[in-house]
């Protein structure tokens, strides 16, 4: 519910900022005015655009679930076999989306976190349909993430709220694997930050700004 | 967490210490902020390092090495090498006409460009849209790279790419050529650690296998046509190799830049032709002295398959998982990031540069035309963003239509980028480097027509495939053959031309 406030009233801040900065950039002589747009307001406004379009997935902001293809069984005594199976794991609070996982074959059974009583009252948001395995959020009394563990063929895809995306991108990722990516990520916006500290205009001390 | 933490400390150190450098040396920018040609360290460390960027460890030469072996390697050696000649000679020459007492690199560049308008209008954006086309494909490649070794996410590979690309960016727009000579010294410092430490393991691993063995080309590739497999193939392999590397290096004026830096440097210089030869000798043949132990190992692994039939089944290729161990992480992610940054580099400045002499051409020539003059400084910024913003928009829309149509090969668009290569390469060839000799609107037609025509032998090549293969290589004779074509038309009209004005 908050969601659906914040985005737009981020978004309009955004652009009553751009705008703002827009109208001041205009304003510059024309040597300046160049300046503060390619050291401030185009690579920003890439940067932006990216994260906008995926950037905050990337550094765990938001995608809210994430799965893992399981592939053998191991007992005691005796040789691995293969045993194709997944398992998914969701936050708690996952808006109101709807994850249908594909499954080829699955068993009749899972194994979930749920306890007893959570599971009676879920059991019509975590099941079992024709294509697959079916998450309806938001998640009755469950206040921690849930795992689910199903016995079958993972499929090539995941429909979340009609929209079908590849498994492949909701994959679970090595933690360490950020490591790359957030020091690139900084250093980005540290390059932004002396980007604006060398585009923006200087300031005319001998000007009378005080009314 | 503490490898996480441990990066991003050492990240925000060397980032304080680059401030407070860049604050306590900061220098207004020059009147014409790219014609700077003091203070470029070891411009032919910076000339190895762009060819050792990524086209040769994870691009066309690459794949060269592994499928076709020593022959086609040492043509690619040879072409570099000879290009590196060639380039000198061209710019010593064309300099030399101009008649001036004191020349920069600046009136080599506009002597390039064709005075007429519309021909040089196309030969400067045919010549910068190369290069935007190259670092996009660069950038596709390294995001690729960050999913297949890296084991990365889409998102996180994206942002990697175009976080690196923002840096990059900021170099060049705060320090120009000089951020540019000194990235390519650290990226092949380096890369050059890395490939000895991965040289030496392959020497041990690979002891006991047959390295000859490795050298040899595989069936089915570069054919003479019509005659199959006769003696006298390796030198046909040898022959368009050493048109390939060539055909690079004649049209990048990143390469135009370094070589005529190192003569410069090096021309007052006592023994400066022994020097001269000898620095372009070790620049032209140590990329590929190090790419050779890693073609060897590597070859007998890789499986040469043609166009996937479905791409929906193609799960994406996959290179060592190198994420399970710290130490490789690092030795293959950081001469990654490197070899990339040094690369992205070059080709943006090329691209600005020639533009921006373009600008000041018709500007300067131009009454009629309603371009308004800028100052040097102002046209510089503009026309660098300009850059960032047809780099990334060609990006995402890539990255978007690729989505849409199902298309998982980034190496696409460095495969179908060789007709570019092969056209400019095909006219200053046949020009002699001085294209303005061809009729009137000749070179706008050319190019017109070149690409239309390489573009209906491209989609009909193995390389328009939705998954990356090895097969894309089978477009280079075809590129080869376009280019000398084009350069013995482009003869052969100067010819007649020149006869019928006599």
């Amino acid at each position: 519910m908050i969601e659906s406030i914040v985005q737009p009233v981020l978004v309009a801040a955004i652009l009553a900022c751009v705008t703002i900065l827009f109208n001041k950039i205009r304003q510059l002589p024309e040597v300046e005015r160049y300046k503060a747009l390619a050291h401030i307001l185009v690579p920003a406004g890439i940067v932006v655009a990216t994260m906008y379009s995926g950037g905050w997935v990337a550094i765990g902001f938001d995608r809210p679930a994430g799965l893992s293809a399981l592939k053998t069984e191991i007992k005691s005594g005796a040789a691995p076999s293969a045993k194709p199976g997944f398992i998914f794991i969701a936050d708690p609070d996952a808006g109101n989306s709807e994850y249908v996982i594909e499954v080829t074959n699955p068993s009749a059974s899972m194994w979930t976190s749920l306890d007893a009583n959570a599971a009676i009252d879920n059991a019509a948001h975590v099941n079992f349909i024709a294509s697959g395995l079916d998450v309806k959020y938001p998640l009755v009394k469950v206040s921690e993430p849930l795992a689910v563990i199903v016995e079958g063929e993972l499929g090539p895809n995941i429909v979340i709220d009609n929209r079908t995306e590849s498994v492949d991108e909701w994959k679970l990722a090595g933690r360490r694997r950020l490591a790359l990516v957030v020091p690139v990520l900084f250093n980005c916006f540290v390059a932004l930050g002396i980007g604006l500290v060398t585009g923006a205009p200087p300031i005319d001390l001998k000007q009378h700004n005080t009314s | 967490m503490s490898a996480l933490l441990f990066t991003v400390l050492l990240g925000y150190l060397a980032y304080s210490l680059f401030l407070v450098y860049y604050w306590k040396t900061r220098q207004p920018l020059p009147p014409q902020p790219l014609n700077v040609e003091q203070n470029l360290p070891l411009p032919w460390l910076a000339q190895t390092s762009t060819v050792f960027s990524l086209t040769g460890l994870f691009g066309a030469y690459l794949g060269i090495a592994l499928l076709l072996g020593l022959p086609a390697l040492l043509g690619l050696a040879a072409g570099t090498v000879l290009g590196l000649f060639i380039v000198r000679w061209w710019i010593v020459s064309t300099l030399k006409k101009l008649g001036k007492q004191e020349t920069v690199f600046e009136d080599f560049l506009a002597a390039v460009l064709p005075d007429d308008k519309m021909d040089g209008t196309v030969f400067a954006i045919v010549l910068s849209g190369i290069q935007w086309v190259f670092a996009t494909s660069e950038l596709l490649i390294l995001r690729e790279l960050g999913k297949a070794a890296l084991g990365l996410t889409s998102e996180q590979a994206t942002l990697l790419a175009v976080g690196i690309a923002i840096l990059g960016y900021f170099y060049l727009l705060l320090g120009g050529y000089v951020a540019l000579f000194h990235t390519d010294r650290i990226q092949l410092i380096v890369v050059c650690i890395t490939a000895v430490a991965v040289s030496v393991y392959f020497l041990f691993r690979h002891s006991q296998t047959g390295w000859a063995i490795n050298l040899v080309p595989r069936q089915d590739f570069w054919g003479i046509p019509f005659l199959g497999r006769p003696h006298g193939l390796y030198v046909w392999h040898f022959a368009i190799a050493t048109v390939m590397g060539l055909g690079c290096l004649l049209c990048s004026p990143d390469t135009w830049k370094r070589v005529y830096q190192v003569n410069k440097d090096q021309g007052e210089a006592a023994h400066s032709f022994r020097r001269r030869v000898l620095t372009f000798l070790a620049v032209g043949l140590l990329p590929y002295v190090v790419l050779l132990p890693v073609a060897i190992s590597a070859t007998g692994k890789v499986e040469v398959k043609p166009c996937c039939p479905d791409p929906l089944l193609f799960r994406g290729f996959k290179l060592p998982d190198v994420a399970f161990n710290k130490a490789l992480f690092a030795v293959f992610a950081i001469p990654l990031i490197a070899s990339f940054l040094s690369s992205f580099n070059g080709s943006f400045l090329a691209s600005v540069h020639v533009m921006v002499i373009w600008a000041r051409k018709i500007t300067a020539m131009s009454s009629k035309l309603s371009i308004r003059s800028l100052p040097e400084e102002a046209r510089f910024y503009q026309i660098m963003m300009f850059t960032l913003l047809a780099i990334s928009a060609f990006v995402f829309s890539i990255l978007y239509l690729s989505s849409q149509y199902q298309f998982k090969n980034p190496w696409m668009i460095g495969s179908f980028l060789m007709g570019g290569y092969a056209l400019v390469a095909g006219f200053l060839i046949g020009t002699a480097g001085t294209v303005s000799r061809l009729p009137r609107y000749m070179l706008s037609a050319g190019f017109l027509f070149g690409s239309i025509l390489w573009a209906r032998y491209f989609l009909s090549s193995p390389a328009y495939c939705q998954c990356p293969t090895l097969w894309s290589i089978q477009t280079v004779p075809v590129g080869v053959g376009f280019c000398l074509a084009l350069a013995l038309l482009c003869a052969v009209i100067i010819f007649v031309n020149g006869r019928r004005h006599d």
